[in-house]
Parts: C-alpha cells; sequence; structure tokens
C-alpha cells in the first residue's frame, strides 16, 4: 500500500463540471437552480487540499474569480468594507492608507501561510471555511458582518459564524471603523517558523480613554472551549473600565485562565493552550496599549 | 467528461488550450512543456511548483487550470530572452546556488516576483518571500546570496 508524507494518500480530483459566472445576477440564479449542491471556488488553497483529501467530492464547482468586482477595500462614511474575492496580500497593503491600527491585518504579512498563499486566499474562503482560520477571529474583534446574497435576497450575518446555505454566496465583510484611542494585534504561536497551523491565535481590540482606561476590549481566540473559537467574555468584562498595569493584567489573566478550556491534540495539550493563550493574550494588550499611549501607559 | 477551451497568456504568448475541468494549472503547464514546474507536496506547502500569475507568485498545484483564463502565466521558461539567461540565473549557476535542483524554479519565481516589487531586497525581506519555498539541499544560505547578487547586477546595469 502507497504511503504519504502527510499521513494521507491524496486523490486525484473528481471529474468536475465547472460554471463560470461573469455576473452575480447568474450565479445566484445557478446556485439556486440547476447549479443547486455546486461548491464555490475562489482561491482554491481551502478547497483544493479538500478535494484532494477526499473530504469534498463535489461534481460541480462554480468558479468566483471572474467576478473581479468582488476584490475591494473601501472606506465610505466611517464603514470599512471588504469585497469577499480581496486576497490576504490585498489585505495586507490596505492598512497603508486604513491606518496602522488595523495592526491585525498586517500582521498577516507574517503569520497567514506564505506570501503565495496569501496572494491566492481570499477573505470570502477563510470566513466560509471558517472554524480556527485567522481572519474569522480577527473579524470577531472587528465586529465585522458578513453581507450574503442568494436569489432571494440579501441578508447580514456575523462574519465569524455566516452559516451559509448552499445557494447563498458572502459578497462583503464589513465594519464599524476604529475610532481613535483605538489598537488592533494579531498574534500566533505556531510549530514551525511560518506557513504551518496555528496552536494558538489571539485577535485583539483595545480602546481606551483620553485618562488611559479601558474603554473597550475584545479578545478572540482559536480555542476557547473545545475546539471551538470565540471571545473570552469574562477576561474583557473584567478589563473594562480599568487602568492597564501590571498586576491588574495579571489578574486578567486568571479570570481567563478559570475561562477558557481548550481542547489537546497532537500539536499541544490543553493545558500548553492555556498557558499560551494567556501569554500572547497579555502581550497583545501590553503591545497594543503601548501604541496607543505612545509608550506611556 | 467535461472539456472546456480556455485563453491565456504564457510567458509572453497567447495560448488557447482544451482542459478538463479538474485538471489544475500545474497539469496543464506541464502538459504544454512547462517542465520547470514540478510537483513536490500538492497542497501548498512546498513551494516547487510556484509561477507567476499577473506578476504575483502563486501555488500552480491549488489553481484549477480554468482559472487561469484571460490571465497572464510566467513560468521559469519564460525569464531568458532570445537565448540570454536572466540575472537571477546567471547569479545561480555563477554562486552554485542549486544542488538537486528541484526546488530552485518556484524560489527563482518568487524572487523574479519579489525583485520585480522590491529591486533591492534586504536579506530579511529575501528570507520572508521565501517562506512557503522549501529546500531540503542548500540550507538557503546561497540562494539568499545568489539572489541579493542578481539584485546588484539588476541595479548596476
Ligand atoms: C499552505 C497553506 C497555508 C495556509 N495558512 C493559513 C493561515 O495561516 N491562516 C488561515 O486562516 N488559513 C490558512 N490557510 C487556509 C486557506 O488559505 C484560507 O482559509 C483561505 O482564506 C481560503 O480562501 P480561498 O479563497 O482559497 O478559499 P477556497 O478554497 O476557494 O474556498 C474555501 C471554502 O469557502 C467557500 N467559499 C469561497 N468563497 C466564498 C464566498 N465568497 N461565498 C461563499 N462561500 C465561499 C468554498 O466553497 C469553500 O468551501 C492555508 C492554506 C494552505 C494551503
Ligand atoms: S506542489 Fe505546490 S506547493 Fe508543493
Ligand atoms: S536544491 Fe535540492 S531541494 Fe533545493
Amino acid at each position: 500500500m502507497a504511503c504519504s508524507a502527510w499521513g494521507w494518500l491524496p486523490r486525484e480530483i473528481p471529474e468536475l463540471e465547472i460554471y463560470l459566472p461573469s455576473r452575480m445576477g447568474d450565479l445566484l440564479d445557478y446556485l439556486a437552480g440547476e447549479g443547486r449542491g455546486a461548491s464555490i471556488i475562489a482561491g482554491g488553497t481551502d478547497i483544493i487540499p479538500a478535494m484532494r483529501r477526499g473530504a469534498l467530492r463535489p461534481r460541480r464547482l462554480v468558479d468566483i474569480t471572474g467576478l473581479r468586482e468582488l476584490r475591494y477595500v473601501k472606506h465610505d462614511n466611517g464603514i470599512v468594507r471588504i469585497g469577499a474575492l480581496t486576497a490576504v496580500s490585498q489585505l495586507v497593503s490596505s492598512v497603508a492608507w486604513l491606518g496602522r491600527r488595523y495592526y491585525c491585518f498586517k500582521a498577516m504579512d507574517i503569520h497567514f501561510g506564505s506570501w503565495s498563499i496569501r496572494n491566492m486566499a481570499t477573505v470570502g474562503g477563510n470566513i466560509s471555511s471558517g472554524g480556527e482560520r485567522d481572519l474569522v477571529q480577527v473579524f470577531h474583534v472587528l465586529e465585522g458582518y458578513a453581507r450574503i446574497k442568494s436569489r432571494e435576497g440579501e441578508r447580514i450575518a456575523p462574519a465569524w459564524r455566516p452559516e451559509l446555505r448552499e445557494d447563498e454566496i458572502i459578497t462583503e465583510v464589513f465594519f464599524k471603523d476604529l475610532g481613535k484611542n483605538s489598537w488592533t494585534w494579531f498574534n500566533k504561536l505556531e510549530m514551525r517558523a511560518a506557513n504551518g497551523i496555528g496552536i494558538v491565535t489571539v485577535s485583539l481590540m483595545l480602546r481606551l480613554d483620553d485618562n488611559y482606561v479601558v474603554d473597550e476590549i475584545r479578545i478572540a481566540l482559536n480555542r476557547v472551549r473545545g475546539r471551538e473559537a470565540g471571545r473570552a467574555h469574562e477576561a474583557e468584562r473584567f478589563l473594562t473600565g480599568k487602568r492597564i498595569g501590571y498586576e491588574m493584567l495579571r489578574e486578567a489573566m486568571e479570570v481567563m485562565e478559570r475561562e477558557i478550556s481548550p481542547a489537546s491534540d497532537f500539536r499541544a495539550s490543553g493545558e500548553f493552550r492555556r498557558e499560551a493563550s494567556k501569554i500572547l493574550t497579555r502581550r497583545a494588550i501590553e503591545a497594543a496599549a503601548k501604541m496607543i499611549t505612545g509608550g506611556e501607559a | 467528461m467535461s472539456w472546456y477551451k480556455i485563453s491565456f497568456k504564457l510567458n509572453g504568448e497567447h495560448v488557447s488550450v482544451i482542459v478538463r475541468g479538474r485538471e489544475r494549472l500545474i497539469d496543464v503547464l506541464r502538459r504544454l512543456g512547462m517542465k520547470s514546474v514540478k510537483e513536490g507536496c500538492s497542497v501548498g506547502d512546498c513551494g516547487t511548483c510556484i509561477v507567476l500569475l499577473d506578476g504575483e507568485p502563486i501555488n500552480s498545484c491549488l489553481m484549477l487550470a480554468i482559472q487561469a483564463r484571460d490571465r497572464e502565466i510566467t513560468t521559469l521558461e519564460g525569464l531568458s530572452r532570445g537565448g540570454e539567461l536572466h540575472p537571477l540565473q546567471r547569479a545561480f549557476i555563477e554562486l552554485a546556488a542549486s544542488q538537486c535542483g528541484f526546488c530552485i524554479p518556484g524560489i527563482i519565481m518568487t524572487a523574479k516576483g519579489l525583485l520585480d516589487r522590491v529591486p533591492q531586497p534586504t536579506e530579511e525581506e529575501i528570507r520572508h518571500a521565501l517562506v512557503g519555498n522549501l529546500c531540503r539541499c542548500t540550507g538557503y544560505a546561497k540562494i539568499v546570496e545568489a539572489i541579493r547578487s542578481a539584485a546588484q547586477q539588476r541595479g548596476s546595469e
């Protein structure tokens, strides 16, 4: 029997019919009609490995990369809008004009895959695949929403849990621009220096008031309970209204320790993940506070 | 079985080709004789299949051939001009930066993408760009040196 370095045998991609819409209306009609049950392909970086593993065996694919109008990062009237086909590398470059407080996007240049993967991987694909993926956690702390379309109309759902039906497509993710005194952070602990699967990721949004007291804080971890990603709400509540300081951060991390119970797997034990989550979160808060206060707090 | 006729630009020339729905870009490029495009891992980890899509490095093992329609693909075969090797190719030969050579086409294509964007990259920028290109022979030192040397040669030309 043949074996492979990954512990699974790559399979051929099954025979496929591919639909190539160039207009949104045609795509929605297809998904609701003759193409019911077809899978969408965008950057291909999740779906092609899934087909090679045999985890997914679609008979029909819809290639949405022809809908070039879904590649954008815009700022209109206090709302940041990111088209579903925006590549991660495009998101990284947008920080140059969106503002340095979106360090959470800039950090993707270090932590998300490799350069070629960032050129292919799309925002819509990441959100749709969901789970522990990086942008899912980042949009959780940005309180980003996905705009979802089908032939029946449009709906808005949290970007970290879009729960798509088979006839639906994500067209964009949007969130309220963070005002002044805000900063975001993203950090990942991985086994390889890069392009590996994260053991722990921390996403953060911090806003301080003029007296350097925490006005709002949002913390998302790739594993909060078991394998579930989510927010550390109790630690957030503990930190809100307090001035950032050594002792208070230590206590906040004790709250987080009681709050989270990440699952173990072959990459790391739950205990290790809990410890690493505390360390990464603490560093993220310190770094973000330093950026907001210019090192004064 | 589903077949599709697509056209794209390959190394500066228009090509029209019939592809199957399930064929990946790497399969079609190799079928068209672009044997520099190598299959290592098949899942985006090793970078031996990297080519440029509209000037940006991408993994041709993770893209369906049909997705290249109307786009521009550059492989290593497209770098030399009139029998003259590209400065990156010359530098890899002069500095003996290749051993078995399996990873080198992917590495040169990533390096080409980098030098087109950042003509004089630092060592850190080169190493960061190469994160998704694995080489099991050289230890990377000579590769980084060859890319720096090609950048300097281009700068002085
Ligand atoms: C080597 C490697 C490294 C990686 N590193 C990381 C990493 O560091 N962090 C990380 O988070 N991920 C990583 N990934 C996973 C992957 O790159 C991302 O999840 C990526 O964002 C998926 O986007 P895509 O466009 O390639 O999706 P595709 O593979 O094209 O699609 C993924 C899924 O989303 C659906 N889909 C795509 N677009 C839409 C849409 N607009 N509306 C509805 N459904 C849609 C598809 O049907 C499919 O189910 C890595 C993958 C590889 C191969
Ligand atoms: S074969 Fe494409 S990245 Fe390894
Ligand atoms: S030279 Fe052999 S893998 Fe790089």
